[in-house]
């Protein structure tokens, strides 16, 4: 029997044909993902405002030490952290309902579940620009928190003055309930696919052992979600600390620095002082924040088990 | 019928599909770098861009110059800097008085000041310009730029709700002001719709790039300097310690007399919350008197031509007042400008044609009339750097439909720009001084402590950036 070995030249292509056929993609890769990366990075070392474009120049961690010292993005980082930790809570809280209750048999199912993608489908400006209407002087919103506050006042003999979203306090978890509001319908999808590959049997396990509805969830589907927690989790934080279209459709920043979050810091020094070399440091201190963040959320599941690498 | 499956055809081979990929991403590069279009490249915020194409197809049928206008759509500071970063041609474009020194910093704008001396027409309608337009489009003793439109703020009151609580004049002073519309809110004063009105008086303190003008005004209004010369912060300890005073009856109007409403500080576009009819006093635009005054726009003109009979287009519902200020003997307001500034990229073979276009949009045309300056006014009230125009009796005349051209013009005797606008560090200013503002109308730190850290921060910058 002959063997037929392959020629030399025979070998070499199919060595190097996959090679070839992947570098188109490669190369867009390397073009606009990994250049960007790498020369913002290489920007964040220099002192780089385009009011001085003369006085370009390397200053090494300057920027960071910069931004580090100074009590704006301190402020800034609190307040994210708060959005951050409100919008994931509640994300997954709301969401996770949702996916138990629309996994459930019930008439209209596909179309509730159809309509619950709506809010994920609209942009970010234009969900600010909505609630700027819900809870403008004249909106919807507006209007029934202004009537609960005079309620509450009646009731308790109290006076709180209602100052609509000219109160930090107000303002800044509206952004919250409208980010919230978006960003529901992804993770209930999320959810509602955990749920869905959970085992019945167990569920008929439980019941067969007289388990209650809260001790089935506690113990069955809420460890079957935990990767999907997890997952949701990760996304949200990262769309938490990235938030910016929103808080600048809604609130522009104020009132005062209520909604300062750091995205919106990052965007004031690179179009409002055109400094590229500090924005660029901003960006960067926003991913080592998410980075971290990401790592303490896998490490804690994961340390518990949780998690099935 | 046969049972045998025919091979099936690939729509597109190989080769086929490999040429058109080359095609395509040659193209791609090709498109990467087009050459200029032909003609003056003319960039622009979106404001009326339709007109803005009328005015240019007048301007080349009168010189035979062909124009590339692109109204540049959402944020125009954002996009117009990288469009100058990115090296785009351009020949002219609009510049903000807030972003002309930054621009000119930046080396994106040029000088046109050889232009003006070899073109004595124009270089003479120089003499007829506003002071503070002139000084708005000079940056280091040189001049840059023709003006597109101008402005200055005014004082509006509504004259029939301030009749139905009792008043035939408006306020002269700030203290005056708290009087009346504490008076005019309990008189309990009614919206076109039948809702009382809660807060007589609404400003804008909203923080956005073109904000807080609304500061500057109530500031100017009362003769406040609060720049020397050398730009260094005279607040909080300015004459008479009148920033800190204003900042004061902001915040007792907000919290303690429930004049100034709360919105104040979130709410943008003023013109149609006066023209909604629910506001009694406020600072406005001048050109946007007569918007809240045409009935088509106003639910206050509306309402009142309605109650008239009248089939009217412009009621004199909101008049235009002296801004009130801490004593009655002071004048003032704040003005800005926009201008046609020609850029530092702009191609030697096209400098003439795009300077003839400056001077058709922000001076004469060809026939030597303020056309395009006296078209915006016509059509949209917008106001114009030309002092001669004041008394244009066709201005006179449109202008007496809605306001009163002797109050135009004692207002425009007493407007200044922003003392610090030309300051390289006006921008990292503009940022910070809005929320600490916001912060002191809040209630979170008294107005003095804001201004000293306003002040400080001043200071600050003028370290860092000289």
């Amino acid at each position: 029997m002959t063997v037929l070995r392959p020629s030399f030249f025979m070998s070499r292509t199919r060595d190097f044909l996959p090679l070839v056929l992947n570098l188109p993609a490669v190369i867009l890769l390397l073009a606009f993902i990994a250049y960007p990366i790498g020369i913002s990075f290489w920007m964040s070392l220099h002192r780089y405002n385009l009011r001085r474009p003369d006085q370009v120049y390397f200053h090494g961690l300057e920027n960071y030490a910069t931004i580090l010292a100074s009590s704006e993005f301190w402020n800034a980082l609190w307040i994210s952290l708060y959005f951050t930790f409100m919008a994931v809570l509640l994300v997954i809280v709301i969401a996770m309902a949702i996916a138990l209750l629309l996994h459930e048999s019930f008439r209209g199912r596909g179309v509730v579940r159809a309509l619950l993608l709506i809010p994920w489908a609209i942009p970010g400006v234009v969900n600010g620009l909505m609630w700027v209407g819900l809870l403008g002087d004249y909106g919807a919103f507006n209007a029934m928190l202004e009537d609960t506050v005079a309620a509450v006042n009646y009731l308790f003999g109290i006076n709180i003055v209602y100052t609509g979203m000219a109160s930090p306090f107000v303002a800044l978890n509206a952004a919250i309930g409208a980010h919230v509001w978006r960003s529901v319908p992804f993770a209930c999808i999320i959810f509602l696919a955990a749920i869905q590959a959970i085992p019945t049997e167990q569920y008929r396990a439980a019941r067969v052992d007289g388990a209650t509805s809260w001790n089935r969830f506690r113990f069955i589907t809420l460890p079957w979600l935990y990767h999907a927690v997890l997952v949701v989790a990760i996304f949200e934080t990262m769309n938490g600390f990235r938030a910016f279209d929103l808080i600048y459709a809604l609130t522009g920043g104020g009132p005062g620095d209520a909604t300062h979050v750091i995205a919106w810091q990052t965007y004031k020094e690179a179009f409002a002082r055109l400094d590229f070399g500090g924005a660029n440091a901003y960006s960067y201190l926003i991913t080592l924040i998410t980075m971290t963040l990401a790592i303490i959320y896998i490490r804690l599941l994961y340390r518990r088990g949780l998690v099935q690498g | 019928m046969s049972g045998v499956r025919q091979p099936v055809k690939p729509r597109m081979t190989r080769r086929a599909f490999l040429q058109s990929s080359t095609a395509a991403g040659l193209g791609l590069v090709a498109g990467c770098n087009p050459a200029p279009p032909p003609g003056v490249i003319f960039k622009g915020w979106v404001y009326e861009p339709d007109l803005v194409r009328e005015n240019l197809d007048y301007f080349e049928r009168q010189t035979g110059i062909r124009v590339d206008y692109n109204a540049v759509s959402g944020n125009y500071h954002d996009k117009m800097v990288a469009l100058h970063v990115g090296g785009a041609p351009m020949e002219c474009c609009y510049v903000r008085d807030d972003d002309f020194a930054e621009w000119v910093e930046a080396g994106w704008l040029r000088p046109c000041d050889d232009l003006l001396a070899a073109d004595p027409d124009t270089s003479a309608a120089t003499a007829d310009l506003f002071p503070y337009n002139l000084s708005s489009m000079t940056y280091g003793g040189k001049r840059y730029g023709l003006p597109y439109y101008t402005d200055f703020n005014i004082w509006i009151y509504n004259e029939p709700m301030l009749e139905a609580a009792g008043f035939d004049t408006p306020a002269r002073t700030l203290d005056e002001l708290t009087e009346q519309a504490i008076k005019v809110r309990e008189a309990r004063v009614r919206t076109p719709t039948g809702d009382v009105i809660e807060y007589p008086i609404m400003l804008n303190f909203r923080q956005s790039v073109l904000g807080f003008l609304d500061w500057w005004t109530l500031n100017y209004a009362s003769e406040a300097t609060l720049f020397d010369e050398d730009l260094n912060p005279t607040f909080p300890d300015d004459e008479d310690r009148r920033a800190e005073t204003i900042l004061q009856w902001l915040t007792d109007g907000i919290h303690r007399h429930r004049i100034i409403s709360p919105s104040s500080l979130t709410a943008g576009q003023m013109r149609d919350h006066v023209a909604s009819g629910r506001q009694v006093y406020g600072i406005l635009n001048k050109y946007d008197l007569e918007y809240v005054n045409n009935r088509r726009n106003s639910a206050a003109a509306d309402d009142e031509l309605k109650r008239r009979g009248s089939d009217a287009l412009h009621a004199k519902v909101y008049r235009m007042a002296p801004v009130p200020s801490i004593s009655p003997d002071q004048h003032g307001t704040l003005g800005w400008t926009r201008m046609y500034c020609l850029t530092s990229r702009c191609r030697e073979d096209r400098m003439q044609d795009a300077w003839a276009l400056m001077k058709f949009l922000g001076a004469r045309d060809a026939e030597g009339e303020y056309y395009t300056a006296r078209r915006w006014f016509r059509l949209r009230g917008l106001g114009f750097a030309y002092r001669s125009l004041l008394d244009d009796p066709d201005i006179v005349a449109q202008t007496e439909q809605w306001g009163e051209i002797d109050k135009v013009r004692e207002q425009s005797r007493h407007v200044r720009p922003r003392e610090n606008i030309k300051a390289p560090w006006f921008p990292d200013f503009k940022i910070y001084y809005q929320p600490e503002i916001q912060k002191i109308l809040l209630g979170q730190q008294s107005a003095r402590d804001g201004l000293g850290k306003i002040a400080q921060r001043c200071r600050q910058l003028i370290a860092d950036w000289s």
